[in-house]
């Protein structure tokens, strides 16, 4: 169509009628890419995490609900659909068109986030939220009584794991040096690790560890912070594998060990929490942009009515809308794989099992 | 404040078999940039006194010369590849340590705001690292919380230290001496306290050192930190020296020399003065006492000095020559238990028991 | 050499007055400029005239550059004495970090770009003004709002993390405004996205007949690949605030080792945008180094193709060697490797424009006026800027240069020595076209030598400091590193006395400088064909263009011809007589 010959009004800036269409649109795609790379550097933190945590990112997909993230896909596929239609009734000046076809994509669109919402409360009640997800669920008191009872063998045991890996001896004719207890040094090392897991922190320093150790133990009393991390029947185990331990094993029966954990389908629960808290930031930030375009929608709606699409010209708006709107959907279908299908799904074992192995309760999927 | 009336340094010191080389590509590269960079200067000079405006004279037109453009991008290209090439040698040799460094591992955590350091040997170091003359060490580090940065500027090393990983290098000292060390990734309040010192050491110094008995002196800072220097702090504290002093030796003997030396004790035996007698003569002085005194001197017990706390006595009286003590008149740190003192905060182990362990 | 010269020198030439333009509103008596059509402060809060938005940006820009000033005062000061004179320690990590963010977002990206750039690029182009000049004014609002909150987060709590936040100390540790302060730099970016979309549409679309791109002004070319890089750059930055903002929040470890995190992530996010950032501030100032060198040595550039292409090639590659700010980080060693080597080659295109540069004044016919010796001022130093970069992007011998002094030396060069001086050399360039005033020869003059003076010795002794060892971000230090701090900062006071000079001469300019002249240095370029100040529109007609920009050594210079002449024309460059040919035209486009 010849650029020119449209009919409309032409801004002061521009020289003709074809000079302002294609500013326009070209000024859209050049948006068009800053987004790209904005949900870019998002999508390429979590391909780096993804492929570093693999079975825990596929564990904390199986747990997301697919069956409404089908329907959305269809409904915005859709929305897609109606809002080019409401360019060519633009085009052709069909403001009855037009408008029909702008509010279809607005109500496809409003269908998307109230599912959306839907879906996230779904999420909350089984208690899928980053961060201390478990404190909000009613079960979380009981669990941090549970865990303060199983760490209770764990202070003693401490300090005598520290006392005995400081066991000097004097070398007869050398110089007087500290000889670590081997043994008890990795006894120590374990409870360090264990200590890690259930507070969060960070302990290299044996030498002034006893305290740290009862401030950490503090922390969980009261505090009840960063509990998750293990479940209390896991502390009681792991404390007796301790005490049982007679020899230190080699490299690689650790490797040994920490493979069959993993097989067995032991998920780290931090590393779920980053899969979560991808999740919902990036489709949070997909949300965020449907909102936005769906009040754009909404302003071009009643413009429609107002007759400001009676200029032909004025088309390219629209045109432009929909670039932005087919950018969104896009986004969608490139969330729609990388979150939700990237475990296996055929089966709902996958998801009692991660439920199971983080230590809630299965709420019906 | 007039620090800097002194002469400044010039140029760093090239205490590590790694920064003579170093220094050679460095300067390489500096006098490949001064003379890229006189060449534009001088023509920029020249141009603005040949070609500053005169009446009558009209500007060329001139648009360029593709032969010009073809040589002074392959030329700097030569050069900058030069530099690529010889850095990645470079940076090769920096991290990849010679074998006999893996016989020396030493470790070092950063954390807010001090350095942990860990010999080999089991020694430990605070914002030190005691280092032998000719023997190439590998240093592993990591951080426990934020990313720091294990500097010697001496060295020309460096390695970002970062909490969750372990990263290391290493360097071989050539030269005795003491340098800076800093904290080179900025990490809070304190990154610029997070300094420290390193000591390089002749050969026999080393050895001393490692006994415990080689204080290294700084010249301006008479604390370094040895073990027979915290001994001595010790020694004042716990009162030692109100008996085992230089001025009378009526309640105690002096322990200057006392390292080796043979004792007489009474009953009639005779002693070697070695480790294991100056623990027992602390921890258990009724045991064996000297001829010529009176059994006074009380037990030292856990309680009091700790097994770390009485290495660092042993250490100090092993370094006693004589004329070494202390004059009664020093001040001292207040002792323990005296009043108006709080005590210090009790660890809340509960009481040791039987059989070595502490 | 008898290839380079393409036509014999003409001594009877003498540098001419171009003509009045041949436009219309010349004539009017009483004809209105931008500055005076309308009056009212809501004629300006609403305006969506380019160039009243490009001083908007002047004002605010310079208001924040003396904050930023006034945090690098701080610094310097607090480092004459080894234990630090006049802050406590947070208070210093504090104030370097306010320089430090306060310089980069709020004055070296925005001010070439927001003012010269918004002024000019139009201008330079034959159009009447941006492509999207209600964006245009909302860039403005948003950027000059996140700046303001911005700094006032930094006063309310201040930043401490350092202008490179990188955690885990930014993301658990520290106990500033982190989060509002990330919020701030969003905002501020975004702004930046939006200037770079409008002049890459602009320069695409709103070209008048003959501007081809062959014929287009370096200031432009440097404009649209700074525009490119923001417009890539940027939004990956702002992804990288709201992870650091989401960390902060709910402490989930993206970044936190002890929760599967991994630190070295963000840096790697972090520098693919700030890298290239650091060409966004460079590229706009070589721009107009190409408009000022050509001018005052009355002469083309040499080779006008080579920077063209060469601004190009540095937004390219620049993409490409982010981590050449992490070979001690804990990369992989054949990433190192690769890095290093991409680095090298994104060193070559600003050698060539030092050398094309150089050679465009060889054959010249010079003047020494402000905007000249900023103009030298800058090749001087930037060349040192960027040899000191070879330092640190050489793998061997950064390692004992990361993170000293020398680093900061090498980017203070490149930054304040290159990209601050080309803005001056901007600012007095295009002051009598945006204000139509001229402004004191000798102050200015004087001025510059008093920058350039000041500002070499500030940071030579740093280089030697940093050789020495001297790690950045200390308040402390040994003391043997005085002497070296003591000069630094005694030539700062120097260097801040230059940079407060211009507000008093330029000011008065305002009040009490001769009126200006359309083209009071004989300029060629189309902006210089419109009145001082410029009209609301710019040109009443569209120009048409039939030669390059810098036909200095031409005997009439640019003219215009108004469309409604009927005849359309293409000149070629060779011909000498360039008034009478009428060939038919090779490309008549109309606002390609």
């Amino acid at each position: 169509m010849a650029a020119n010959t449209v009919e409309g009004p032409v801004a002061h800036h521009f020289n003709n009628m074809g000079q302002q269409l294609a500013t326009v649109r070209f000024g859209m795609w050049l948006f068009l890419v800053t987004e790209v790379l904005f949900f870019g550097g998002a999508f390429c933190a979590y391909t780096a995490y993804r492929v570093w945590y693999p079975r825990d990112f596929e564990a904390g997909s199986a747990a997301l609900n697919v069956g409404i993230a089908s329907v959305n896909t269809f409904l915005l596929l859709t929305s897609s659909l109606t809002i080019t239609l409401a360019i060519r009734s633009a085009y052709v000046g069909n403001r009855n068109g037009l408008m029909r076809n702008l509010l279809f994509t607005i109500a496809l669109a409003t269908a998307f986030l109230g599912l959306k919402a839907r879906e996230y409360q779904i999420d909350y009640e089984e208690g899928l939220m980053p961060g201390s997800y478990t404190t909000m669920k009613p079960e979380a008191a009981k669990r941090d009584a549970e865990l303060r009872d199983a760490l209770q063998p764990l202070v003693p045991m401490l300090d005598a794991a520290v006392s005995e890996q400081e066991a000097i001896a004097f070398v007869p004719g050398k110089y007087p040096r500290v000889v670590r207890d081997p043994l008890a040094f990795y006894k120590f090392e374990r409870l360090e690790h264990l200590f890690q897991k259930v507070s969060g922190r960070l302990n290299h320093a044996p030498d002034g560890f006893n305290e740290n150790v009862v401030l950490a133990l503090e922390e969980v009393h009261y505090k009840g912070e960063r509990t998750d991390r293990i479940a209390p029947s896991e502390v009681a185990a792991e404390v007796d594998a301790i005490r049982a331990l007679k020899v230190i094993p080699s490299k690689a029966e650790l490797e040994a060990e920490a493979k069959k954990k993993h097989d067995k389908g032991e998920f780290n629960p931090s590393r779920v929490q980053l899969f979560f808290m991808f999740y919902y930031s990036m489709t949070g930030l997909h949300v965020l942009h449907m909102i936005v375009g769906l009040g754009l929608l909404t302003w071009q709606l009643i413009f429609a009515r107002m007759g400001f699409f009676d200029h032909k010209s004025r088309y390219v708006y629209i045109e432009v809308m929909s670039l932005y709107w087919h950018f969104v959907d896009m986004a969608w279908m490139f969330l729609l794989p990388l979150l939700y299908l990237c475990g296996p799904h055929t089966s709902g074992q996958a998801v009692e099992q991660f439920q199971m192995a983080i230590g809630l309760t299965h709420s019906g999927h | 404040m007039f620090a800097f009336m002194e002469t400044p340094p010039f140029l760093p010191e090239q205490a590590s078999e790694f920064s003579k080389e170093y220094d050679v590509l460095f300067w390489y590269i500096t006098g490949v940039s001064a003379l890229g960079a006189g060449v534009v200067y001088s023509l920029l000079i020249y141009c603005c006194f040949a070609f500053a405006k005169k009446e009558g004279v009209a500007p060329k037109r001139i648009l360029g010369s593709n032969k010009l453009e073809f040589l002074w991008t392959i030329i700097p290209l030569m050069f900058f590849l030069s530099f690529f090439v010889w850095g990645v040698r470079q940076y090769d040799v920096a991290i990849n340590p010679p074998p006999e460094a893996y016989d020396r591992e030493y470790t070092v955590v950063g954390k807010q705001w001090m350095w942990k350091v860990q010999h080999p040997t089991g020694h430990r170091e605070i914002n030190e690292i005691t280092l032998q003359e000719g023997v190439a060490v590998r240093i592993t580090g990591t951080s426990e919380d934020v990313i720091h940065d294990f500097g010697i500027p001496a060295f020309r090393s460096k390695f970002d230290v970062v909490p969750g990983r372990y990263t290391s290098a290493w360097f071989k000292p050539i030269k005795p001496g003491t340098y800076h060390l800093f904290c080179d990734q900025y990490c809070g309040q304190g990154h610029s306290q997070m300094v420290g010192k390193v000591h390089v050491l002749s050969q026999e110094n080393y050895a001393a050192w490692l006994e415990g008995i080689y204080r290294v002196r700084d010249g301006k800072n008479p604390v370094d930190g040895s073990p027979a220097w915290e001994g001595r702090k010790l020694f004042l504290k716990l009162q030692c020296l109100n008996c085992h002093n230089r001025e009378s030796e009526s309640r105690a003997p002096t322990l200057e020399a006392i390292h080796k030396s043979k004792r007489a004790l009474q009953g009639g035996s005779t002693v070697v003065a070695d480790d294991t007698y100056l623990r027992n003569s602390i921890r258990n002085p009724m045991k064996e006492v000297r001829d010529g005194w009176k059994p006074i001197m009380p037990a030292y017990t856990r309680a009091q000095v700790t097994e770390e706390e009485l290495l660092n006595v042993i250490s100090y009286l092993k370094s006693l020559k004589p004329g070494d003590l202390p004059s009664r008149t020093e001040s001292s740190p207040a002792p323990v238990g005296a009043p108006n003192v709080p005590d210090p905060p009790v660890s809340p182990i509960p009481a040791p028991t039987t059989g070595g362990a502490r | 050499m008898a290839d380079i010269l393409l036509e014999p020198a003409r001594l009877d030439y003498t540098p001419q007055m171009l003509p009045e333009p041949e436009v219309s509103f010349a004539a009017h008596p009483e004809h209105k400029h931008y500055l005076n059509h309308e009056y009212g402060l809501l004629s300006w809060l609403l305006t969506v005239d380019h160039k009243r938005i490009g001083l908007m940006y002047l004002v605010s820009v310079s208001i924040f550059f003396m904050f930023g000033g006034i945090a690098a005062g701080l610094v310097r000061t607090n480092l004459i004495t080894p234990t630090g004179a006049i802050l406590e320690l947070d208070q210093y990590n504090k104030a370097f970090t306010a320089h430090g963010t306060i310089m980069l977002f709020l004055f070296l990206i925005p001010v070439i770009p927001g003012v010269l750039g918004n002024f000019l690029v139009p201008m330079m182009i034959g159009a009447k003004d941006m492509a999207f000049p209600k964006l245009n004014l909302a860039s403005y609002y948003v950027w000059v709002s996140g700046a303001l909150f911005f700094v006032w987060q930094l006063m309310v709590g201040g930043l401490d993390t350092g202008w490179t936040l990188y955690p885990p100390y930014s993301s658990k540790y520290s106990h500033t405004n982190v989060l509002y302060a990330g919020l701030g730099i969003f905002i501020t970016g975004f702004s930046s996205i939006l200037t770079a979309l409008n002049i890459i549409a602009t320069v695409h679309k709103m070209r008048c007949p003959g501007m081809t791109w062959g014929r287009l002004p370096l200031f432009v070319w440097a404009m649209y690949a700074t525009s490119v890089i923001q417009l890539l750059g940027t939004p990956v930055l702002a992804v990288t605030v709201v992870m650091l903002a989401v960390e902060r929040l709910a402490g989930v470890g993206i970044f936190d080792p002890n929760l599967g995190g991994d630190p070295i992530l963000f840096q790697h996010m972090f520098w693919f945008y700030s890298h290239p950032a650091v060409y966004i501030m460079i590229l706009p100032g070589m721009g107009v180094i190409n408009e000022v060198l050509t001018c005052f040595a009355r002469k083309n550039i040499f080779g006008y193709k080579a920077v063209a292409w060469s601004s190009v090639g540095i937004a390219v590659v620049g993409f490409l060697v982010w981590g050449h700010h992490m070979f001690l980080a804990g990369q992989g060693y054949y990433l190192a490797m690769v890095f290093a080597l991409l680095t090298m080659l994104v060193a070559v295109p600003s050698a060539i424009k030092v050398f094309n540069w150089t050679a465009t004044l060889y054959g010249g016919s010079i003047t020494f006026q402000a905007p000249m010796l900023f103009a030298l001022g800058f090749i001087i130093l930037f060349t040192i800027g960027g040899v000191t970069g070879l330092f640190l992007g050489t793998l061997g011998t950064d390692i004992h240069l990361h993170d000293t002094y020398f680093v900061i030396a090498h980017f203070h060069y490149t930054m304040v020595g290159g990209m601050m001086f080309a803005w001056q050399a901007g600012l007095h360039f295009w002051w009598p076209k945006m204000t139509g005033k001229m402004y004191s020869d000798f102050w200015s003059r004087l001025a510059a030598i008093v920058m350039l003076v000041g500002f070499a010795l500030t940071f030579l002794p740093q280089f030697a400091v940093g050789y020495l060892g001297m790690p950045r971000r200390y308040p402390n230090y040994p003391p043997e590193f005085q002497i070296y701090n003591v000069l630094s900062t005694a030539a700062a006071y120097v260097q801040g006395i230059g940079y407060i000079m211009p507000i008093f001469y330029l000011g008065a300019s305002l009040f009490f400088g001769k009126s200006a002249g359309n083209n009071p240095f004989k300029a060629t370029g189309l902006e210089w064909q419109t009145s001082s100040p410029p009209s609301p529109h710019n040109f009443e007609s569209t120009p048409e263009v039939y030669f390059g920009p810098y036909e200095y050594a031409v005997a009439d210079g640019l003219k215009i011809v108004p469309l409604n002449d009927g005849k359309v024309r293409d000149i070629k460059h060779e011909d000498p007589d360039l008034v009478s040919s009428h060939e038919p035209a090779k490309e008549a486009t109309h606002g390609s």
